[in-house]
């Protein structure tokens, strides 16, 4: 199955039913736990480091604000990319 | 800027201050599931608790790494809420005996728990992920103390699940937290600083801003201050009315926010450290008295307020100074600039404050009920402690005959809002009749019969039909659902045991000296008659 599915409608319909259904769902839980901790531990690929000689800058989205507001990064995002 | 459609890896090259260029490169899709996954997790947490069982520990080690991903608040956001609501299902498991606390270690899944917890408020940017984080501190150890042994008051001094709370976490949770405080208080006033220096924005909507930005600092800080209250629960002595913490608390926090109390500082503030010293002195045992000489005025002052939360808390502190200090009471002088010939006790004034504010034409409107019931309490534990009856038949009786007061405080019974109120206040009513409190027990002067005997009986039928507690603060009507007399050692009473088994021998001794009226019992509530008909067939 498409994980983007699963993550976005799957495991959230399940914790809205477990909510409705509290004792009965716990015989689904050894379905949904294993993609769900898998899923939560994933490793983020990051990286930044200097841009080779060809490359442009590009339009930096709005949005790369909202990801990049972390204690290690804020100051030079919030500073030079507004 | 570019993007891999099945890796989901983004890129961009950005040019920083100085001419340099950098590429970042992140995989947004991967947030996008941990996000996600996080959120399920909290939701299923919230959903099951402690159903979750086995699935609780794998959890828990996961979400410590979450509570810090540098990447994403709303990973942050989810990651700290969750770790609370898992610690809190963890302790309901070991509790209920399907799990050591050994064998789960939950020591060390509580030091670690609090220190990632820590971590990520530290370096928080995000106004919403901060708060999150400190909620989930203060539930940690709420969680914690309401392990403990119920006693029949309500308190929990006692048998919690992890056994010692080290010196070292305390002191390091104390510096962390005042440098918290701090930093928001500085926040605080930035925002007011800069609002306020804006030209660009009008009046009206500096003053919006303003209120909502402060809202914001101080939503955090009042849960920041509320766990310097949770920290003092969890140092009650359990053998004596010592506390361990209070020492911690004369040199460090009551400096830090002493000033705090004055009426010229914000409301908000006045009622976070108002509500803090009423931690103080309903846990903080026989050291916490010294305080009561300079809080008391203030807190006779505030019961004025305009403002119902502060006027609520200190009502609330008051009664409590009843039940806790009363030696103290007696000897508190009120200071006048005139001679101290005649220096009396607050007693009177705390009284008079009470019926005052018991009488109020509206003392039972939604936004007061909290401030009556409060001072219900305190009128109850003036009655119930014998050690305050000279001062109520002097000074008192002068301007409030005891009879009155009588009348009025059992009118209001039993009371609703406040677990730990409604258990003290029973046990008080219990002591005084177990104790043919001559007061309690007068007669009509034409009927011959008992004044009150109707009313306690009215107040015993309506407690005992209460029989479910929906956590702390709250007592969830059921009218119907009464508690048979096999039924007293139910865990979801809202009173103790004991408690109940006093008020069926009190029953069952009313009965027998056939002091219940038929005639009168029908006019009570339906759930009352039932409950009164159940015990006194």
């Amino acid at each position: 199955m498409d994980a983007d599915v699963t993550f976005e409608y799957i495991l959230p319909a399940c914790a809205r039913i477990a909510k409705a259904i509290k004792h009965d769902f716990l015989q689904y839980l050894p379905l949904i736990y294993p993609p769900l901790l898998a899923g939560a531990n994933q490793e983020i690929q990051f990286s930044f480091e200097d841009a080779d000689d060809d490359e442009k800058v590009g339009e930096v989205r709005r949005t790369m604000n909202v990801l990049f507001t972390t204690s290690e990064l804020k100051f030079e995002f919030l500073t030079d990319v507004s | 800027m570019s993007r891999d459609e099945d890796t989901g890896i983004e890129s961009a090259v950005i040019s920083l201050a100085g001419g340099s260029r950098k590429r970042i490169t992140l995989n947004t899709h991967s947030i996008q599931q941990k996000t996600q996954a996080t959120q399920v997790v909290y939701e299923l947490s919230e959903a099951l608790g402690s159903l979750l069982g086995d699935y609780i520990l794998p959890t828990i080690e996961s979400l410590y790494a979450l509570t810090v991903e540098k990447h994403s608040t709303d990973i942050r956001y989810s990651a700290a809420l969750s770790l609370s609501k898992l610690f809190s299902a963890l302790l309901e498991v070991i509790r209920s005996g399907r799990l050591s606390a050994t064998t789960a270690n939950v020591s060390e899944i509580f030091h670690k728990s609090l220190l990632y917890l820590m971590e990520a408020l530290k370096n928080e940017p995000d106004h919403a992920a901060r708060f999150a984080q400190a909620e989930a501190i203060r539930d940690l150890l709420d969680a914690v103390y309401l392990s403990g042994v119920e006693e029949v008051d309500g308190n929990r001094k006692q048998g919690y699940v992890i056994p010692t709370f080290p010196e070292t976490l305390t002191k390091q949770i104390v510096s962390f937290l005042l440098m918290e405080c701090a930093e928001c208080l500085i926040r605080r006033n930035k925002v007011q600083e800069s609002i306020a220096g804006n030209e660009a924005l009008d009046q009206e909507d500096k003053l919006q801003q303003q209120e909502e930005r402060v809202e914001e600092e101080d939503e955090v800080l009042t849960v920041l201050i509320d766990i310097f209250g949770h920290l003092i629960k969890l140092h009650q002595d359990p053998s004596s009315s010592g506390n361990s913490f209070m020492g911690v608390f004369d040199q460090t926090i009551a400096p830090a926010f002493s000033t705090y109390l004055s009426a010229d500082q914000p409301i908000s503030m006045q009622r976070m450290i108002c509500c803090l010293l009423d931690d103080v002195i309903e846990f903080g045992g026989d050291a916490s008295f010294k305080y009561i000489p300079s809080i008391l005025p203030v807190y006779l002052m505030n019961s004025q307020s305009e403002d119902h939360l502060l006027k609520q808390c200190c009502m609330y502190g008051l009664a409590m100074m009843v039940y806790k200090a009363p030696q103290t009471l007696l000897s508190t002088q009120i200071v006048t600039s005139s001679s101290s010939s005649n220096a009396s006790n607050y007693i009177a004034p705390m009284v008079s404050c009470f019926v005052t504010t018991i009488l109020h034409p509206e003392a039972f409107e939604e936004d007061n009920i909290g401030i009556t019931e409060n001072a219900v309490f305190g009128l109850v534990n003036f009655l119930t402690n014998p050690i305050y009856r000279d001062e109520l038949q002097t000074s008192v009786a002068q301007h409030f005959p005891l009879l009155d007061i009588y009348g009025l405080v059992l009118k209001k019974l039993p009371l609703k809002s406040d677990a730990v109120e409604v258990k003290i206040t029973t046990i008080g009513l219990c002591s005084l009749i177990e104790s043919n409190d001559p007061l309690l027990f007068t007669k009509h002067p034409v009927n011959h019969e008992f004044v009150f005997v109707p009313e306690i009986l009215r107040i015993f039928g309506d407690v005992l039909s209460h029989n479910q507690s929906s956590g702390k603060g709250a007592v969830e009507a059921s009218p119907l659902s009464i508690t048979a007399v096999g039924d007293v050692n139910n865990n979801n009473s809202i009173l103790p045991a004991v408690t109940q088994q006093r008020m069926l021998m009190i029953l069952s001794q009313f009965q027998q000296a056939q002091m219940i009226s038929k005639g009168k019992v029908q006019e009570f509530p339906l759930h009352v008659q039932s409950v009164l008909r159940h015990y006194c067939q």
